[in-house]
């Protein structure tokens, strides 16, 4: 029979572990949809066109 | 050597009394009395700040106590400074030992010259005195690409080492140092090349800390050096350090008050001196005040937008992903943070969070239907008022209100295993939520070599008799395809050693904003009546004509010019020279450079060797009420 300390001791580490799953799941996710921005951004980064006939502040 | 003074003078006194107990103290066992100074019970008590590292918990800590968390912020610092580093590389990797970066308003040449302009003795609007004479003669010493990355560095590993050393606990100093370096004000500021900017944005935290430390009883100096680090940062970078450092330390004793904003004052001067002295002062377009409001970035408007650190007026210059889910992802960390780690922070220093609400609301003014009137009749009334025009500048104290927040939630949730996971996905977010920082922001910065011909036309130039010079096509703006035609302001105005007539008019998709300098204008005026261009820019007081040759409106230009005496002539770039009389230029004013440049360096030099620190030290609470 586990005492009241080990079986303590047991839930907080399956907490620990659920925590710790979670944060990672949520942090992978995260890590997967910023991948994907930053792949799209990249290809994105050709040269704008140039010889508009302005050129203003406010032009990529 | 700079650097290293000032960034040393705060912590001289504190990390000597530490030093003694460091090793026993920086175990975990000495983090104890730190770690139990950033509990809850610390929070409503005048001992929680000294969790900032302020000498004023020193008393009622103990000393113990005191050398372990001054142990603790001690490696803070470097930790910060270490998180900054990796984070600046991160951003800078595609740029660093490759050229120059050009891009918008960040404009480097080789071997820059000390023109008036730089000084601000030759009547232009000083936007960038003394931050670009201070770039300049750096550049003389080492290779200008090396000096401009080194400052973009600089940014990063300040505003990291800042930022850590005002969070206790190391978890919370490295998630407080990342989140103040990782931000959309960053990315979209470096962008837009207002390199100062970031400059005085890193320098922040560091003006916070010793305002802090001036406020619980320790010396003036520091803050003062640190006022003057920002003032070297340029007008908008020594605005936002002194009001959110007169916030910090309060107007009580109003000496203390009176002192700082007087010492923020002089060293101020090389700017003021040219501004004030300006003929016709510094005319503001009225325009610029909706042109230049801040705008939403994100899909959650522009309160959404400022509240993420975020919201520039110019579209050109957000990062990717501002307006794609990951927005979301940024609203969450800062609120989080903010829910988390607010508290601290405000019981600790009530006048930075003051700070970072007023820059907020500054920031929205322009784009605040009433309070967008308001802003315009100060911007054009009052003098000074234009610093407030590009208002999401203003962002930076929230931005480390948030970054200190964030450092205290991610403390707060490390301290406990089972959250402890939670700490390091919070800690992380802001990385997660803009990833189009990393790798020149999204691949959007890049460093170029000036082409031979370029130094080839500042040659002509040099040798060629007296006489100011025409940037042409008239316009702004270029598109160097050597530098990736990227949008970028013309870099002959800097490259040459002359005085350079340039259209100063902010051409926007719509609207264009008028510039401040008279002759500019007339040419405009002249070239939209159809004049011709050689009479007119004679009667301006032109000598020579400096012409792109690959930018829009170059062949008509070309045009114009056609028959006049070349001096010059590349691919690129054409240098003729308009002969015959020229109309009278303004003359320059060195007096301004000596009151304004002198009075700063004399105001420094007697903070630097004044000796009595008596003169210099607050007094304590306890001081002030006799006990």
């Amino acid at each position: 029979m586990l005492s009241d300390d080990r079986r303590t001791g047991a839930r907080d580490r399956g907490q620990i572990l659920i925590s710790t799953l979670v944060a990672a799941v949520v942090g992978g996710l995260l890590a997967l949809g910023a991948s994907l921005v930053l792949v799209s951004s990249a290809s994105n980064t050709n040269a704008p066109p140039v010889n508009k006939p302005l050129i203003t502040y406010d032009q990529k | 050597m700079r650097r290293g003074r000032l960034g040393a003078a705060p912590d001289r006194g504190r990390l000597g009394a530490a030093s003694p107990g460091r090793g026993r103290l920086g175990t975990p066992t000495g983090r104890g009395p730190h770690t139990a100074a950033t509990g809850r019970g610390r929070l409503g008590t005048p001992t929680g700040r000294g969790r900032l590292g302020t000498p004023t918990g020193r008393g009622r800590l103990g000393a113990a106590a005191d050398r372990g968390r001054l142990g603790a912020a001690a490696r803070c610092g470097p930790l910060g400074a270490a998180v900054g580093l990796v984070v600046g590389l991160l951003v800078l990797a595609p740029v660093l030992g490759r050229g120059v970066v050009l891009s918008y308003d960040m404009v480097f040449v080789p071997d820059p010259p000390i023109t008036g302009s730089v000084l601000g003795t030759d009547g232009s609007v000083p936007r960038a005195v003394p931050t670009e004479l201070l770039a300049d003669l750096l550049a003389r010493v080492l290779p200008v690409a090396v000096v401009q990355q080194g400052l973009l560095l600089a940014v990063f590993v300040l505003a990291g080492a800042g930022a850590a050393r005002l969070v206790p606990g190391l978890p919370g100093a490295a998630a407080a140092a990342l989140a103040y370096a990782w931000t959309p004000y960053v990315a979209e500021r470096l962008l837009i090349g207002h390199w100062p900017f970031l400059l005085g944005y890193a320098v922040l935290p560091w003006v916070v800390g010793a305002a802090l430390a001036a406020r619980h009883g320790g010396s003036l100096r520091p803050l003062l050096l640190w006022l003057a680090a920002a003032a070297a940062a340029g007008s908008t970078s020594a605005l936002i350090a002194t009001a959110t450092a007169l916030c910090v330390i309060g107007l009580r004793p109003a000496v203390r008050f009176g002192g700082v904003l007087g010492f923020a004052a002089a060293v101020n001067l090389p700017w003021i001196v040219p501004a004030l002295a300006r003929p016709g002062g510094v005319p503001a377009d009225p325009a610029g005040v909706a042109a230049f409001a801040a705008r939403s970035d994100t899909p959650f408007g522009l309160a959404g937008s400022l509240l993420t650190l975020g919201g520039i007026w110019n579209p050109a210059t957000v990062p990717y992903g501002r307006d794609s889910a990951l927005a979301t992802v940024a609203l969450v960390a800062v609120l989080a943070a903010l829910v988390l780690g607010l508290r601290p922070v405000l019981a600790d220093s009530p006048g930075l969070v003051v700070a970072g609400a007023g820059g907020l609301l500054l920031a929205a003014a322009g784009a605040v239907p009433g309070l967008d009137a308001v802003l315009r009749a100060v911007v054009v009334h009052v003098p000074g008022g234009g610093l407030l025009r590009d208002g999401q500048k203003l962002l930076a104290p929230a931005a480390l209100v948030v970054a200190l927040a964030a450092g205290h939630a991610v403390g707060r949730l490390a301290r406990a295993p089972r959250t402890a996971p939670w700490a390091v996905l919070l800690a992380v977010l802001p990385v997660l939520a803009l990833p189009g920082l990393a790798w020149g922001v999204g691949g959007r910065l890049a460093a170029a070599h000036y082409p031979a011909d370029w130094l080839g036309l500042r040659a002509a130039v040099a040798q060629a008799p007296p006489g100011e010079v025409a940037a042409l096509p008239w316009g702004t703006y270029r598109r160097l395809d050597w530098a990736g035609d990227r949008v970028v302001l013309d870099p002959l105005p800097r490259l040459l050693d002359r005085r350079t007539l340039a259209d100063d008019a902010l051409p926007l998709s719509g609207v264009t904003v008028h510039g401040e300098d008279p002759r500019a204008a007339r040419v405009s005026a002249g070239l939209a009546a159809g004049e011709r261009l050689p009479d007119l820019l004679r009667s301006a007081g032109v000598r020579y004509a400096a012409v792109h040759r690959s930018q829009p409106d170059s062949a008509a230009t070309e045009r114009a010019l056609a028959g006049l005496p070349v001096l010059f002539s590349s691919r690129d770039l054409l240098l003729v020279e308009l002969p015959g009389p020229t109309g009278s230029t303004p003359a320059d004013r060195p007096w301004v450079a000596v009151i304004g440049l002198g009075g700063a360096v004399l105001c420094l030099g007697a903070v630097i060797v004044r000796r009595r620190p008596g003169l210099l030290r607050s007094r304590t609470p306890d001081e002030r009420t006799g006990a």
